[in-house]
C-alpha cells in the first residue's frame, strides 16, 4: 500500500502541516455550525468584508445566514467563562465571490486566542502566523500595523470622527494625492497636512521605518501603538518586517495590533488577522483576543 | 521585471512618452497593432496595451504588477488596488449633464442615462435624489436628445460635444486625472522598482 501521506495533494498537506503546527502550540479544533440568525450578521455587519449573505427561514420562521465569517460566531460562543481559550477552524464560508455577482463557498482556516490575553500569547499568535507563512516553502512577506497608531494621529489633529472614513480610504490606498485633498475639504492647514500625510503614508522594512513611526508620534496613543510594534518586530526577531500603516481595520473591532500576510505570485493577501478587543467588548464579553484567518481559496488555488 | 498595463489611446501613448522620459522607454508603441506585448529588459519594463475599463482589473488580479488608469475607472469599479500617484494627464471632468433649460424640480424621478452608474447612482444617493438608472456604452449625449433620459452623468473634456447638441454641464460631480495604481500584493514584494518609478514620474509631472 502506498504511503498515505503520498495521497494528499500539496494543498493538503499544508493544511495538516498548519493543523500540526497549531496543535503543538497547543491549540484545539473548533467546530462551528454552517448557520446563525441573519440579525447576529446584520448587527456586526461593519466586520464583514460584504453585507451580501446566503439567508433562509428556519423551521420555526427564524431568518438564518450561512456562516460568512467563523471569528464572529467564535467571539460570541467562545468568549465567557473566564480563562484562556486557545482554539482553530477549517470551515467554509459563503460570501460572494471575487466578481461579486456569484456565490462562492471558500474554505477558511484560522487561529483564535480568547480571554486572560497577555503579551505572551499577543506574541504566540504573530508567531504562529509568521510561520503558517513560512511553511508554504514560498517567498512571503508579513506586514504589521496598530489600530492606534492612525487613530492617535487623527486624534492628535483633532479630526472629528465623521471625516475620518475618507481619510481612512485614502490611507488604506497608499493615495497621498487624495489624502491632501480630503484634508483639505475638511480645513486641515498646511501643516497638519504634511504631518498627516507624511506619517500615514511611512511603510517598508520594521528596520528602516519602525525608527520614523517613532519619532513621529504626537501623543501617547501613538506612543504606546510604535511600543508594542517594536516589541512584535523584537519578539519575531525578524528586521525583513514590514511595518505598513495601509492595513486597515475597523475601530469598533480591532483594538491594538493588525497584520497581513502575502505570498509572492498571489494577487491578494493570504492571511489577515489582529487584536480584537472592541468586538469581544461589542459582544458583551469581558475578554481580550487576538487570531487570524487564512484564506485557502487564495493559499492553494491559482 | 515590473509588468505594466496602459490604456490603449492617446492615454496610453501619453503616459508612455512620460515614462520614456525618466527611463522606461518599453519602443514604439505603434507597433502594438499586432504585438500585444513591447518589452524593455534593460530598463525592467514590459508594457501590455489593454482597453482602458481593464487596466484595474489586470492589476488587481495580478497580471500586471502597476498600471494607468483614469480616476473615472477607478471610482466606478472600485478595484482593491493602491492608487499611489496622480500623473495629472488627461484632465476632464465628471458631469451630469442634460438640455441647457433643464431645470430638476423634484416633482418626478429623474432619469439618468450613464455609462457609470456606480458613480451616478452614488452621487445621487448622496444628495437624496429619487432617480432611474439607464445604463448606456457609448453616445451618451444621445439620451436627452431623444427622450430617453431626463440628464447624463458623463465626462466631459471640452464641452464641444455637449455644446454642438445643445447640452450643458448642470453639476460638476468631480474632477478626473490619470492615476498609477499598483497591485497590493507586487507593492510589497517589488516595493523598490514601484517606488523609484513613483518618484521619478513625480518629479517630472506638473
Amino acid at each position: 500500500m502506498k504511503n498515505l501521506l503520498d495521497v494528499l495533494s500539496p494543498d493538503e498537506l499544508t493544511v495538516l502541516r498548519l493543523r500540526a503546527l497549531f496543535e503543538e502550540s497547543g491549540y484545539r479544533r473548533y467546530h462551528a455550525s454552517r448557520f446563525e440568525e441573519y440579525r447576529f450578521y446584520l448587527e456586526n455587519q461593519s466586520f464583514l468584508r460584504s453585507e451580501t449573505l446566503i439567508t433562509f427561514n428556519d423551521l420555526d420562521g427564524r431568518l438564518m445566514a450561512l456562516k460568512p465569517d467563523v471569528t464572529l460566531s467564535i467571539a460570541k460562543n467562545a468568549g465567557s467563562g473566564g480563562g484562556l481559550k486557545k482554539l482553530y477552524y477549517i470551515e467554509n464560508v459563503y460570501r460572494p465571490n471575487s466578481t461579486g455577482r456569484n456565490f462562492a463557498e471558500i474554505c477558511q482556516m484560522g487561529l483564535e486566542c480568547i480571554g486572560n490575553v497577555g503579551k505572551t500569547e499577543i506574541l504566540e499568535v504573530l508567531r504562529l502566523a509568521y510561520e503558517s507563512l513560512k511553511l508554504t516553502e514560498k517567498q512571503f512577506r508579513f506586514a504589521l500595523s496598530h489600530v492606534g497608531y492612525i487613530s492617535g494621529l487623527m486624534r492628535s489633529l483633532r479630526i472629528a470622527p465623521q471625516h475620518r472614513t475618507s481619510l481612512y480610504d485614502c490611507v488604506a490606498s497608499k493615495n497621498p494625492h487624495g489624502l491632501r485633498q480630503a484634508a483639505e475639504q475638511i480645513g486641515l492647514s498646511a501643516d497638519q497636512i504634511s504631518v498627516l500625510t507624511e506619517t500615514s503614508m511611512l511603510s517598508g522594512p520594521a528596520s528602516d521605518v519602525l525608527k520614523d513611526a517613532e519619532r513621529l508620534c504626537r501623543n501617547s496613543e501613538m506612543e504606546r501603538a510604535a511600543a508594542q510594534l517594536r516589541q512584535a518586530v523584537e519578539g519575531l526577531g525578524d528586521p525583513n518586517i514590514l511595518i505598513d500603516f495601509s492595513i486597515r481595520g475597523d475601530e469598533d473591532y480591532y483594538s491594538g495590533l493588525m497584520f497581513t500576510g502575502y505570498l509572492e505570485g498571489k494577487s491578494r493577501f493570504v492571511l489577515s488577522g489582529g487584536q480584537y478587543d472592541n468586538m469581544m467588548k461589542k459582544m458583551m464579553q469581558e475578554s481580550r483576543a487576538i487570531g487570524f484567518a487564512i484564506y485557502l481559496d487564495e493559499l492553494c488555488g491559482r | 521585471m515590473l509588468n505594466i498595463a496602459l490604456p490603449k489611446g492617446r492615454l496610453g501613448e501619453k503616459v508612455h512618452d512620460l515614462l520614456a522620459s525618466v527611463g522606461y522607454a518599453g519602443g514604439d508603441l505603434s507597433d502594438m497593432g499586432r504585438r500585444l506585448v513591447i518589452e524593455n529588459e534593460s530598463a525592467g519594463v514590459r508594457y501590455f496595451l489593454v482597453k482602458p475599463s481593464d487596466v484595474a482589473i489586470y492589476v488587481e488580479h495580478g497580471a500586471a504588477n502597476i498600471g494607468i488608469v483614469g480616476k473615472d475607472i477607478l471610482e466606478e469599479d472600485r478595484p482593491d488596488v493602491y492608487e499611489l500617484l496622480d500623473l495629472k494627464l488627461g484632465r476632464c471632468r465628471m458631469c451630469v449633464a442634460g438640455p441647457r433649460d433643464f431645470t430638476d424640480d423634484g416633482s418626478k424621478v429623474l432619469r439618468v442615462a450613464s455609462k457609470f452608474t456606480n458613480i451616478a447612482s452614488r452621487y445621487y444617493t448622496s444628495i437624496g435624489r429619487e432617480v432611474d438608472i439607464i445604463k448606456l456604452n457609448g453616445s451618451i449625449e444621445l439620451a436627452p436628445l431623444l427622450g430617453l433620459s431626463d440628464v447624463i452623468v458623463d465626462i466631459v473634456e471640452s464641452g464641444n460635444t455637449l455644446r454642438e447638441n445643445d447640452l450643458a454641464v448642470l453639476e460638476e460631480i468631480m474632477p478626473i486625472s490619470a492615476r498609477l495604481i499598483a497591485n497590493k500584493v507586487s507593492y510589497q514584494f517589488q516595493s523598490q522598482e514601484i517606488c523609484t518609478l513613483r518618484d521619478r514620474l513625480s518629479e517630472v509631472i506638473a
